[in-house]
């Protein structure tokens, strides 16, 4: 079946424009020190909300306040006390090594000589970037690279620090390296950081606060566990049992997975203690664990209903 | 200040070592004036021959030539379209938001980043231009013509900056602005005087054009150099450079203040 452009000769002289309004009604207050995972599905509007933040985007309506600058209009002086990190893009100068680009960013925050020898100290231990410094940008792999961006990016001590997908693409280590670092510095020097992300697992491992938005709106925000709470209704016990079992018919709604000798039984969590001797006692058993859902199960729940929620 | 010095440097100082990668860059942009010379000088001298005429607009054979050689070798330090296409690329994609989240004022930041590569390939280029200058029998004007001169090139220089800036810009409302570049150069190569000087046209259109801001690009510094001007002519259109020159980096300021009003900040 042929598709229509949607766009013909006609829009040589006549385009209609509408109005998207990306975001609405956002409101929160961000506390020093506190980790927040900012998540939401793809044009949730994350990205923007962070480019409100950081000044890059004029809001149309409201007001936004950041240790206590109005980001848009004083964004030159703003920027002196924010560190920002776009996972997908890059800061650092392709073409010369690491350590010029570093030099670069010493200049342009205006510190000292002392200052950025203490810093750059730091960050080579805890981001192990002694080797890294200088290699050229282009010949870096993608995790080096996004250890040296967010060496740029927090040069200049900031007092908060926005991050946007940091570890995309990157692989188990140097996701590891990355949220440790991310971790220290939240806890050493009290910075605030606003996290926004697909990966479950750094949110789950970095942030105590979680504020979910979903098209515009913000649909929770509060502690991680409370999430959890709220949301996961369910745990999964996965029995390796020696032998194929019968399943009496009582429990057979419980049974979410089998595979000849295992069985992975979904409980009610207020029922767990007591349905597990039960399920143990269905045949001899060589194993059991008890899985709680993982955030990313608890997100793909809120990404599914979240106009709902 | 001081401070605000420091960083431009280092941008500055930055950008030098980022051309040392690609010193190819610094050598093809002055081979591309002598070509532009040659081809335009060769029509000229056709026309010349044609015409049986010893002086066409005002100059010579000769003068001819280095009028070419003059305002050719002055574009060298234009930003050229590589400052446009860098701000195109920047703002459709978003990556002008990694420049907006720094203290750094974005168009200065791209005027300065973009001096090393007319700096060095002009300070090369002078030694040859001086030599080809002299063997046409016309070095710098000396006196107050000399002296108009030397002000004359810093006001084309600024003007171009802020024009090609202007033509970067318009990409916060235009998605692609080569066909406008292209459209600029076609109309600055002729209002500008640099394919034919104004003195050609003559008259009233020559009065008119002359003031207009094209005029600053090539006319007025290689109409100085070759003594198409008395002194006081000479004094008021260097006046007149400046004041374009100040118009337009307005503009720009202006234009980029709107911008970022506008800026929609594609991708993630």
């Amino acid at each position: 079946m042929p598709v229509k452009g949607q766009r013909d000769w006609k829009s040589l002289f006549y385009r209609r424009n509408r109005r998207v309004d990306v975001i609405h009604d956002v409101s929160f207050t961000v506390r020093e020190g506190e980790f927040i995972g900012y998540i939401g599905p793809n044009g949730a509007g994350k990205s923007t909300t962070i480019k409100l933040l950081t000044g890059i985007l004029y809001p149309q309506a409201g007001s936004i306040r950041v240790l206590g600058y109005e980001p848009h209009t004083q964004r030159y002086e703003y920027t002196y006390h924010i560190g920002v990190v776009f996972g997908q893009r890059s800061l650092l100068e392709y073409d010369i090594p690491v350590a010029d680009s570093l030099s670069l960013y010493r200049a342009i925050y205006e510190l000292n000589e002392r200052q950025f020898a203490e810093r750059l100290e730091e960050f080579t231990a805890m981001l192990d970037l002694g080797d890294l410094l200088h290699i050229p940008v282009r010949k870096l792999s993608l995790g080096q690279r996004m250890r040296c961006e967010i060496a740029a990016s927090l040069l200049h001590r900031p007092r908060v620090i926005f991050l946007d997908e940091p570890t995309i693409g990157l692989d188990a280590l140097s996701k590891h390296e990355i949220r440790e670092f991310l971790r220290r510095i939240n806890q050493q020097e009290k910075v605030t950081i606003i996290l926004t992300t697909h990966d479950m697992d750094d949110i789950e491992q970095l942030c105590e606060r979680i504020i979910f938005i979903h098209v515009g709106h913000i649909v929770y925000d509060g502690p991680l566990n409370t999430l959890k709470n709220k949301y996961v209704t369910r745990k999964d016990v996965e029995i390796v049992y020696d032998r194929p079992v019968e399943i009496p018919p009582a429990f057979e709604p419980l049974v979410h997975r089998r595979d000849r000798n295992t069985c992975t039984f979904r409980v009610d969590r207020h029922r767990t203690a007591e349905l597990v001797p039960k399920l143990l006692a269905l045949g001899p058993a060589r194993d059991v664990s008890i899985h709680e859902p993982r955030l990313e199960d608890v997100v793909k729940i809120m990404y599914s209903n979240g106009a709902a929620l | 200040m001081k401070a605000t010095a420091g960083k431009y440097l280092a941008v500055f100082h930055t950008q030098v070592k980022n051309l040392f990668e690609y010193k190819m860059n610094v050598y093809l942009k002055l081979v591309r004036p002598l070509v532009m010379v040659a081809a335009v000088g060769s029509l000229w001298l056709v026309l010349f021959s044609l015409t049986q005429r010893d002086r066409i607009g005002g100059l010579s054979r000769q003068g001819f030539l280095l009028y070419l050689l003059i305002i050719r070798y002055i574009a060298v330090f234009s930003p050229g379209s590589a400052s446009i296409s860098e701000m195109n690329e920047e703002i459709r994609t978003g990556n002008i938001t990694m420049r907006l989240v720094r203290p750094i004022h974005y168009p200065l930041w791209l005027l300065v980043r973009n001096l090393p590569i007319p700096l060095f390939s002009g300070l090369i280029g002078l030694l040859a231009v001086m030599i080809l200058a002299g063997l046409l029998g016309g070095m710098v004007p000396g006196g107050a013509l000399g002296l108009l001169f030397a002000l004359s090139v810093p006001a084309t220089i600024l003007a171009q900056y802020a024009l090609y800036q202007g033509i970067g810009i318009l990409s916060f409302w235009v998605y692609d602005v080569f066909p406008l570049e292209r459209f600029y150069k076609t109309v600055s190569g002729i209002l500008s005087g640099e394919m034919i000087p104004l003195t050609v046209f003559g008259g009233g259109i020559q009065a008119v054009l002359q003031y207009l801001p094209f005029a600053s690009l090539a006319f007025i510094p290689g109409g100085i150099y070759t003594g198409l001007f008395s002194g006081r002519q000479a004094a008021s259109l260097v006046a007149c450079q400046y004041g374009w020159a100040a118009l337009l980096w307005m503009l720009v300021l202006w234009m980029y203040r709107k911008g970022l009003q506008k800026y929609e900040a594609q991708g993630g």
